[in-house]
C-alpha cells in the first residue's frame, strides 16, 4: 500500500459522491497527486481500486491530462509559460536563464532532485508575463532579481 | 463609467463573505428568491441582452430557455471556470478577489433553471482560486445561502467543485461534462445539446464565469439598466485583458464596444518601447489576427466579425514590430496541437502536421510551397471538426498567412526572419 | 407519419424512422457512405470524420454517422464540398500511417487501402517523416503482443476506438483503452494487464486497419489467398455463425459470419482461436486397432471389417442389448440421427445417449418437459424487451459467452437489470449483474425461497438451507414483480438430483410473475436439442416422439426394421454402471471421452477396463481412446456438413471447408459404412440425404430443406405441450449440505470460457491464454489456511488427490473451491464420488 491512511480515507468518501463511480476519478487524481506530486500507475491502480472504478478508465484518463507528471519530479516543479504572450515578454529568455540557473535543460530534473524545469502552455496569467507556477503557486511579473530570489530561498529550504 | 464586475476589485478582503456583503453583495439572491419566479428570471435575463463571456457571445437567457420544459431529469448548472485561451486572465481575477460575486450569480442561475447541484469547473492550474472558492462555498452555506431551503424559500442547492488536470479543451462544454464524469475528456458531436442531454445525459447549462458574475447585478438593476449599457446588441461590460508589448497590460473593464486603439494607447499605456504595432489578436489566441492599420475598431460582438475577426474572450494581444509573425504563429500552433484532445481526425493530425512545417520554417528548412499547403491544411480543418477546437487553430493560420504573407514567403525562401520571438527579460 | 421523416439525398427522397441517421437512410438508398468509427452495435462518436456530407442550409459539413435524419432535409453526398471534404479527411488519415501494406495482415481486406483508392488524393503533399508512438519512453515500429493471442501495431492505428468501444461496451472488459491525448494518443492495454478479454478476436475482426492483429494468422498468408466457407461454431450452444477461412485442407483462421439474430458479428475467442484446433499435427492419423494389447495402425477396410465382426459377434453371444452407444452433444443431426438408426436398427438396443458430461441426467420426462418450455422460448434479439433478467444455475458467461453478450447489451442498453443465482459469483463486471451465491445444487433450496417470497410468505427459516440471506431474496421477489422477468434455467438447475423439482419451481414462479414473463432452458453443446430430437437419448425417439410401444412399430416400419428393442435403454451412467459390473460387453463411443471427463473417473475406467469390446471414433487420442480396442480418426468440423440446432432453438446449417485431413472419415460415414457391414440395405450420399429422410418423417422439420437453412438459420417451432399441471404445494426444503471435518470444502467443477473438453487443448492459442489447470478458492478460505496465489497444493477428496496450482479467486463462494474441468493432464475426475451428490476435499499447501 502506497497512498496513506488520510488520502485513503479522502477517496473512499468520494467513492458514492457523485452519480457515477467514474465521476470521482477527477477528484481523486488531485488527491493522489496533492500526496505523491505525481501519477504513478501503482498508485493510480490503487486509488481506483478504492473508489470502485477500473484501473485500466483510472489510468486512462490519468494520462489525458498533462497537469499531472507520471513519472516522479524535483521537490519544486518549475513550469515557466512559453506561450505567446509570456513569449512577448521574455519567456524564452526565462527558461534560458533558468536552464543556466539551475545546470538543467529543459524537461530535466536537478541531480539532487530539488528542482525539475518544464516548459508549459499558457497558464493564464499573460496580463503578468513572464510567469511560472511552481508546484501550486504562481510566480509572476518576473525578473532576474525575482528568480534570483526565489531560486536561493528554495535551495535554502533545502539546507544546502 | 462606473465599473460592476471590478467594482470592488481591489478591495481588500473582498473575497471574504464579509466584506462582500458590507460592499452590498448578497442582496441580489433575496431578491431574486422572494420576488422572482424562475422563469421570470429568465425572461429578465434575455431582456438584459447578457451574451456569453466565454467566446462564442450567445445570449446567457437564450440557453437557458432551450432547457426542455418540466423534465423529471435532474438539470444541472456548470460554472466553466476552465478559462485556459491564451491572452485571457480575466476569470482568475474575478474568482481570486470577488469569488462570492461569481458564487452568487451561480445561486441565482441555478435557481433560475431549477438546478439544485451546480458544479464549478476549475482549470487544474487555478489551485488557489479553487481553494479560495472552497471557502467562500462554507461561508455561504453558514449564512444560508446555499443548502437545504435557502432562506426559507424552499428551494435547495449544492454548488460542488471541480477541478480539470491541465487540459485546454475542457473550456469546451462537451469536453468539460466529460471531464467531470471521469473520462478522458473528449468532446462530443452535437447534436445532442447539453441543454437536452449533458452531463450525466441530464439537462445541462454550462455558463462561463464572468457571465455569471453579471447575474447579480441585473437581478439588483434590473434588465434596462443592463441593455443600456454597452452597444445595442452587445450589452454590459466587458472586462478586456489587455497583454503582449502594452506598456500596461493588465484587465480593463470597460464598456462594451471600447475602441481597440484607445484600449491599448490610453488604457494600455501605448506600444512597449515606444515602437510600432504590427499585429493584434483581439479576442484570445484562436481569433484571427488584425494588421497595424486595422485596430480602429469597437470591441464588440458585431464590429469585430465585420472585420473578419472575433470578440471571442476579449483576451488582446499586442505585438510591436519586433515581433516574427511566423515564429509567433508557431507558438500558437504548438499549444493547440498540445490541447488538440485527439478525437477526431482533422484537428489530430492537422494541427500536428502545421506543427511540423512551421517547425521547419523557423529552422530555415521552409519550402515555398509550404506556405500555401499550411493554408490548404487549415482551410481542410475549419469545419469539419467535433468541436471547435479545429476552427481555433485554423484561424490563426489562415489569418496569420493572409496578412503577413510576405514574412512567410521570405522565411521560406532562404530569408533572414523579420523579427524574433525571443524578447529581453529584464 | 409523426414517427417517420422524409429527406432527400442525392435528389431522391427518402422516408426512414424518427431518429435514424443520414447513414441509415443513404444506406436504404444503397448510397454508400465510406466510415472508420461507425458500427451499428455501437453509438456513433463521428471520430473520424470520413461520413461527411453536405447538407443545404447547414455552413458545415456533417457526419453522417451522427447527424439525425430530419423532415425535408436535402443531403448531398457527391457534391465537390463534400467530395473534398473527405478527401481531406483521408488525407489527413494518411499523413502519419506507415506504408508497409506489404508486411500488413490486414493488406487486402484494409478500409484504409479501400476508402483511400476510391476517396483520397492522388498524391502525398507530406515531406515531414511519420510519427511513431513513444510508450513507456520507448519509440515502437513493430508489432507487440498485448496479450496472449494479439499483436498490436500501434503506429497503424487510425483511432476509430472500434476496439476500445467493442471490448468495453459491449463485452464489458476493462482491458483495452485509449491513453494521452492529440496526436500522442494511443490505444493499449493497461500497463501492467495483459489483454485478455474473451471477446478480443473480435478488435482484430473490426480494426479497419492493420493495428490489431491475431498472434496465430500473423505473416501466415494474404487474405486473398484464402476462400472462405460458411460454418456454425461447434464449441458451445449459442449457435454463432462463422466463417472459415482456408486454403486447401489448412484452416487459417475463423472469423463471425455475422449474423444480426445470432452472434451479430461477435464470437468469444474460445470459437475463434480454439476452433483452430481442427488444424493441428497431433490429430489421429489412421485407424488403430488393438494386437497383442497395443494399438497399431491398419487400414479403413481392415478397421470397419473388424468393427462389423466383432459387433456382431457379440450381438450373437449376448444380444444387441449388451452394447452400449455414447456419442457427445457436437453430434450434427444427421450424424444424431444415424447413431440412433445404428444403436436401435442395426443393434437392437435403446442404449445410447449423447451426454457424457453429467451424472444427474434428466430423464425421459424432463426432456419432454424442457422442450415444451422451449416451445415458448425468448430469441436472442429480444432479451431487451424483459425489465429483468434472471440467471439460475448458469454459469452464462462461461458457458454461453454469446448469449451473455446479449444480456449485456441489454444491461448496457438500460432496457433491463440482471440477476445471477448460482454457486459462485459470475464476472459480469463493467455491466453490473445483481447476484445471489447458494450452496452448490442449491438451485432447490434457493427457487423454493423465490417462490416462497414471491407468494409473500416467510422465507426467514429456510433461507440457511440455501446459503442465502432472506433479505437478498425478497429484495429480489420485489424487484420481479415490477415489469416483465426472463428466467434462463441453466445446466445446474436440470443436470441435477432434483433436476424435475427445480424445473417446475421455475414455472411456478414464471406463473407468480405473470404472462408476460418467460423461461428459457440453456443448453450446453452445439447440438444439444438437436441431439434429443434425432433419438439419441433412450427415452426418446427420433423427431421427438415417446419410446413407446405404438411409437416404436411405427418407426420401425418407417425404417422397413423387422422390431426395435422394447428394453427402457440405459443413459450414459447406466451404461457406464453396467459395462462396469460386465453387463455391457461393447461400446461404440463417438467423439465422447468418458474417462477423462465423466464425473467419476473410477467408474468410466472400469467400465472400459471390463466391457469386452470398445471402439472410439475420435480426432484426438483421449485417455478412453487409449484403452479402445479399436481407434477410428473422426473428422473435424470443417471436413464435413451438416445442420444444429443452438441453445436459441435455431436450425442452422454448417458447409464442408475441405475433404478430410489425415485420412480421417465423418461420423456419418464410419458409422455407414459399419452398419451396412452388418446387413444394413440403406444407402445415403451424405448429409443431406440424411436430412430429406429426418424431414419427410418429422412434424418438426417437415418442409425445411437442406438449403432452406443454409444462411440465416431458422428458429424451429418445436410444438410441444405448452401447458403443465404440476402441484408444487408439498414442496419443502432438503437440508444443506454438511461437508465431514475431514473434508471441509464442497467441490465444484465446470467449464473454463477459452475451452471446450479436450478440443481446444489442441489449439496453440488456447494454450497461450489458459496453460494450466488450477485451482480456485476464496481468498478468505485460502488465508484461512495461509495459502497464496500460485502456491502448489494437494486437493484430496474420499476418491483420490490432485496436485494443482491455486488462484484465491473472489468469485468462489467462501467454504467451495473450483476446478476447471478441461486439462485432461489434471484428472479432475479422479477425485469424484460416483455415487455421492456433492464431493468434498481438503486442501492443503506442499
Amino acid at each position: 500500500m502506497l497512498i496513506s491512511e488520510e488520502t485513503r480515507k479522502k477517496l473512499a468518501e468520494l467513492k458514492d459522491k457523485y452519480p457515477t463511480r467514474q465521476a470521482s476519478i477527477m477528484p481523486a487524481l488531485h488527491l493522489v497527486f496533492d500526496e505523491f506530486g505525481y501519477l504513478g500507475v501503482e498508485q493510480l491502480d490503487e486509488a481506483a481500486d478504492i473508489i470502485g472504478v477500473s484501473r485500466l478508465d483510472m489510468n486512462e484518463t490519468a494520462s489525458f491530462y498533462t497537469l499531472f507528471p507520471k513519472q516522479k519530479v524535483g521537490k519544486y516543479l518549475i513550469q515557466v509559460c512559453t506561450n505567446l504572450s509570456c513569449a512577448l515578454m521574455g519567456a524564452d529568455n526565462l527558461v534560458e536563464y533558468l536552464e543556466e540557473k539551475l545546470g538543467i535543460k529543459l524537461g530535466e530534473t536537478t541531480p539532487d532532485g530539488i528542482f525539475t524545469l518544464w516548459n508549459v502552455e499558457c497558464l493564464g496569467s499573460c496580463g503578468t508575463a513572464p510567469m511560472m507556477q511552481v508546484n501550486d503557486e504562481y510566480y509572476e511579473d518576473l525578473t532576474r532579481e525575482k528568480v534570483d530570489e526565489l531560486i536561493e530561498n528554495w535551495r535554502k529550504g533545502e539546507g544546502s | 463609467m462606473e465599473k460592476i464586475l471590478f467594482k470592488h476589485i481591489d478591495t481588500p478582503d473582498q473575497n471574504k463573505i464579509e466584506t462582500y456583503m458590507a460592499n452590498g453583495g448578497y442582496t441580489a439572491l433575496p431578491k431574486a428568491l422572494k420576488e422572482y419566479k424562475p422563469e421570470e428570471l429568465v425572461e429578465m435575463v434575455k431582456k438584459s441582452g447578457l451574451r456569453g463571456r466565454g467566446g462564442a457571445g450567445f445570449p446567457a437567457g437564450v440557453k437557458w430557455s432551450f432547457l426542455p420544459k418540466g423534465t423529471d431529469r435532474p438539470v444541472y448548472l456548470i460554472v466553466n471556470a476552465d478559462e485556459s485561451e491564451p491572452g485571457t486572465f480575466k476569470d482568475r481575477q474575478l474568482l481570486e478577489y470577488d469569488p462570492h460575486q461569481t458564487l452568487e450569480g451561480t445561486i441565482i442561475s441555478a435557481y433560475a433553471i431549477n438546478c439544485h447541484d451546480a458544479f464549478i469547473y476549475f482549470r487544474g492550474e487555478f489551485a488557489y482560486a479553487a481553494k479560495v472558492m472552497e471557502r467562500c462555498i462554507e461561508e455561504a452555506t453558514e449564512k444560508g445561502f446555499i443548502g437545504k431551503n435557502i432562506l426559507d424559500s424552499g428551494y435547495d442547492l449544492n454548488v460542488h467543485i471541480f477541478r480539470g488536470g491541465g487540459a485546454y479543451i475542457c473550456g469546451e462544454e462537451t469536453s468539460l461534462m466529460e471531464s467531470i464524469e471521469g473520462w478522458r475528456a473528449l468532446s462530443r458531436q452535437k447534436p445532442p445539446f447539453p441543454a437536452g442531454e449533458g452531463l450525466w445525459r441530464c439537462p445541462t447549462i454550462i455558463n462561463n464565469v464572468e457571465t455569471l458574475s453579471n447575474v447579480p447585478h441585473i437581478v439588483n438593476k434590473g434588465a434596462e439598466w443592463f441593455a443600456s449599457i454597452g452597444t445595442e446588441k452587445s450589452t454590459g461590460t466587458k472586462i478586456y485583458c489587455l497583454s503582449g508589448h502594452v506598456n500596461r497590460p493588465g484587465n480593463y473593464e470597460l464598456e462594451m464596444g471600447v475602441n481597440l486603439k484607445e484600449l491599448i494607447y490610453e488604457y494600455g499605456g501605448g506600444i512597449l518601447d515606444d515602437r510600432p504595432l504590427k499585429a493584434v489578436i483581439p479576442g484570445g489566441s484562436s481569433t484571427p489576427v488584425l494588421k497595424a492599420d486595422e485596430i480602429d475598431v469597437k470591441m464588440d460582438f458585431e464590429s469585430l466579425a465585420a472585420k473578419g475577426t472575433m470578440l471571442g474572450s476579449a483576451g488582446v494581444i499586442v505585438m510591436h514590430d519586433g515581433t516574427c509573425m511566423v515564429s509567433a504563429l508557431h507558438r500558437l500552433i504548438h499549444f493547440y496541437e498540445h490541447e488538440s484532445c485527439g478525437k477526431c481526425t482533422p484537428c489530430r493530425e492537422g494541427t500536428n502536421w502545421m506543427q511540423k512545417i512551421l517547425t521547419r520554417m523557423i529552422r530555415g528548412e521552409g519550402k515555398p510551397e509550404d506556405v500555401d499547403l499550411l493554408f490548404d491544411i487549415a482551410s481542410n480543418v475549419i469545419g469539419n471538426t467535433v468541436c471547435p477546437l479545429g476552427d481555433a487553430a485554423a484561424m490563426p493560420v489562415m489569418s496569420f498567412v493572409e496578412k503577413f504573407r510576405d514574412e512567410f514567403d521570405n522565411i521560406c525562401n532562404g530569408g533572414k526572419p523579420k523579427g524574433t520571438l525571443k524578447f529581453p527579460f529584464k | 407519419m409523426a414517427d417517420q421523416v422524409t429527406l432527400t439525398i442525392e435528389g431522391r427522397e427518402v422516408t426512414v424512422p424518427k431518429g435514424s441517421t443520414i447513414l441509415d437512410a443513404a444506406t436504404r438508398l444503397g448510397i454508400v457512405i465510406p466510415t472508420f468509427c461507425w458500427d451499428p452495435r455501437l453509438r456513433s462518436i463521428a471520430a473520424c470524420r470520413m461520413c461527411l456530407v453536405e447538407v443545404e442550409k447547414s455552413p458545415k459539413l456533417v457526419t453522417a454517422c451522427a447527424a439525425p435524419a430530419m423532415d425535408g432535409m436535402v443531403v448531398k453526398v457527391f457534391s465537390d464540398k463534400a467530395v473534398n471534404g473527405r478527401k481531406a479527411v483521408m488525407e489527413f488519415q494518411l499523413v502519419n500511417h506507415p506504408l508497409d501494406c506489404p508486411t500488413c495482415d490486414k493488406g487486402g481486406e484494409c478500409e484504409l487501402q479501400n476508402h483511400s483508392f476510391s476517396h483520397g488524393p492522388g498524391q502525398k503533399r507530406t515531406s515531414e517523416p511519420r510519427n511513431r508512438v513513444i510508450f513507456d519512453g520507448k519509440y515502437v515500429f513493430d508489432e507487440i503482443p498485448i496479450g496472449p493471442v494479439i499483436w498490436y501495431n500501434s503506429n497503424r492505428c487510425i483511432k476509430c476506438y472500434k476496439c476500445t468501444r467493442l471490448v468495453k461496451e459491449i463485452a464489458g472488459d476493462a482491458d483495452l483503452g485509449a491513453f494521452n491525448r492529440g496526436y500522442k494518443t494511443i490505444l493499449h492495454r493497461h500497463k501492467n494487464v495483459p489483454f485478455k478479454s474473451e471477446f478480443s478476436g473480435n478488435t482484430v475482426q473490426y480494426c479497419p486497419v492493420g493495428a490489431l492483429v491475431a498472434d496465430s494468422f500473423r505473416f501466415k498468408e494474404r487474405t486473398w489467398m484464402l476462400e472462405q466457407t460458411p460454418s456454425v461454431c461447434h464449441l458451445c450452444g449459442d449457435g454463432c455463425n462463422t466463417a472459415l477461412w482456408h486454403q486447401g485442407q489448412k484452416l487459417f483462421r475463423i472469423y463471425a459470419r455475422w449474423n444480426n439474430h445470432v452472434e451479430d458479428g461477435l464470437i468469444c475467442d474460445r470459437g475463434r482461436f480454439g476452433g483452430l484446433y481442427a488444424d493441428d499435427e497431433r490429430r489421429l492419423q489412421h485407424p488403430q486397432i488393438r494386437k497383442e494389447g497395443k494399438l497399431v495402425e491398419v487400414s479403413w477396410n481392415e478397421a470397419i471389417r473388424y468393427v462389423a465382426d466383432m459387433l456382431e459377434n457379440i450381438m450373437d453371444k449376448h444380444g444387441g442389448e449388451s452394447i452400449g452407444f455414447i456419442g457427445n452433444e457436437m453430434l450434427s443431426n444427421e450424424e444424431a440421427y444415424l447413431f440412433n438408426r445404428f444403436a436401435r436398427q442395426v443393434i437392437g438396443t435403446n442404449n445410447l445417449d449423447f451426454r457424457f458430461e453429467d451424472r444427474h441426467l434428466p430423464s425421459k420426462e424432463l426432456n419432454f418437459h424442457l422442450l415444451s418450455i422451449m416451445s415458448d422460448r425468448v430469441p436472442y434479439i429480444d432479451f431487451k424487451k424483459f425489465d429483468n433478467i434472471l440467471f439460475v444455475g448458469a454459469d452464462s458467461e462461461v458457458r454461453h459467452p454469446v448469449l451473455t453478450l446479449w444480456v449485456k447489451r441489454a444491461i448496457y442498453s438500460g432496457a433491463s437489470r440482471t440477476y445471477a443465482a448460482y454457486h459462485r459469483k459470475t464476472d459480469y463486471n463493467l455491466h453490473p449483474a445483481e447476484s445471489i451465491e447458494y450452496f452448490p445444487q442449491g438451485e432447490y433450496n434457493f427457487l423454493l425461497c423465490l417462490y416462497k417470497a414471491l407468494k409473500g410468505d416467510d422465507i426467514k427459516d429456510i433461507t440457511s438451507s440455501a446459503g442465502v440471506r432472506a433479505e437478498d431474496v425478497e429484495k429480489w421477489a420485489e424487484d420481479f414483480k415490477n415489469g416483465k422477468t426472463l428466467i434462463f434455467a441453466g445446466e445446474d438447475v436440470y443436470n441435477n438430483p432434483r433436476g424435475t423439482e427445480n424445473i417446475q419451481l421455475i414455472e411456478a414462479i414464471r406463473d407468480l410473475l405473470g404472462q408476460e414473463s418467460k423461461v428459457n432452458i440453456l443448453f450446453d453443446g452445439a447440438n444439444y436439442i438437436g441431439n434429443i430430437l434425432c433419438g439419441a437419448t433412450p427415452g426418446i425417439l427420433p423427431f421427438g416422439v415417446d419410446n413407446i410401444y405404438d411409437n416404436r412399430k411405427a418407426l420401425a416400419d418407417s425404417w422397413g426394421a423387422e422390431k426395435l428393442s422394447d428394453s427402457e435403454g440405459m443413459n450414459t451412467a447406466e451404461m457406464l454402471n453396467a459395462a462396469a459390473e460386465g453387463k455391457l460387453k461393447a461400446l461404440f463411443i463417438l467423439g465422447a471421452d468418458p474417462v477423462g471427463f465423466y464425473p467419476g473417473r473410477g467408474i468410466a475406467e472400469k467400465a472400459m477396463k471390463k466391457a469386452e469390446f470398445k471402439v472410439v471414433c475420435e480426432t484426438f487420442l483421449t485417455e478412453t481412446g487409449k484403452s479402445a480396442d479399436v481407434v477410428l480418426p473422426l473428422a473435424a468440423f470443417p471436413e464435413y456438413e451438416g445442420t444444429l440446432i443452438s441453445t436459441e432453438g435455431r436450425l442452422q446449417s454448417f458447409q464442408k471447408a475441405y475433404e478430410t485431413a489425415y485420412t480421417s472419415a465423418e461420423g456419418w460415414r464410419i458409422m455407414l459404412r459399419i452398419m451396412q457391414k452388418l446387413g444394413f440395405e440403406e444407402d445415403y450420399n451424405g448429409p443431406e440425404d440424411i436430412w430429406n429422410e429426418i424431414g419427410d418423417n418429422s412434424e418438426i422439420f417437415s418442409n425445411i430443406s437442406h438449403k432452406g437453412v443454409s444462411f440465416r438459420g431458422l428458429l424451429i417451432d418445436m410444438k410441444f405441450d405448452k401447458k403443465r399441471e404440476t402441484d408444487i404445494s408439498g414442496f419443502e426444503a432438503v437440508e444443506a449440505p454438511k461437508p465431514p471435518p475431514e473434508y471441509p470444502l464442497i467441490l465444484t467443477y465446470g467449464t473454463s470460457v477459452y475451452q471446450k473438453r479436450h478440443l481446444t487443448h489442441y489449439a496453440a492459442d488456447m494454450e497461450k491464454i489458459e496453460p494450466g489447470a488450477r485451482i480456485y478458492m476464496n481468498t478468505k478460505n485460502a488465508n484461512s489456511i495461509d495459502i497464496h496465489d500460485n502456491d502448489t497444493v494437494r486437493v484430496s477428496s474420499g476418491k483420490g488427490s490432485l496436485t494443482l496450482k491455486l488462484t484465491t479467486d473472489q468469485r468462489v463462494r467462501p467454504g467451495t473451491v473450483f476446478i476447471p474441468t478441461n486439462f485432461i493432464e489434471a484428472e479432475f475426475n479422479t477425485l469424484l464420488d460416483s455415487k455421492a451428490d456433492l464431493t468434498f476435499v481438503k486442501v492443503e499447501k506442499l
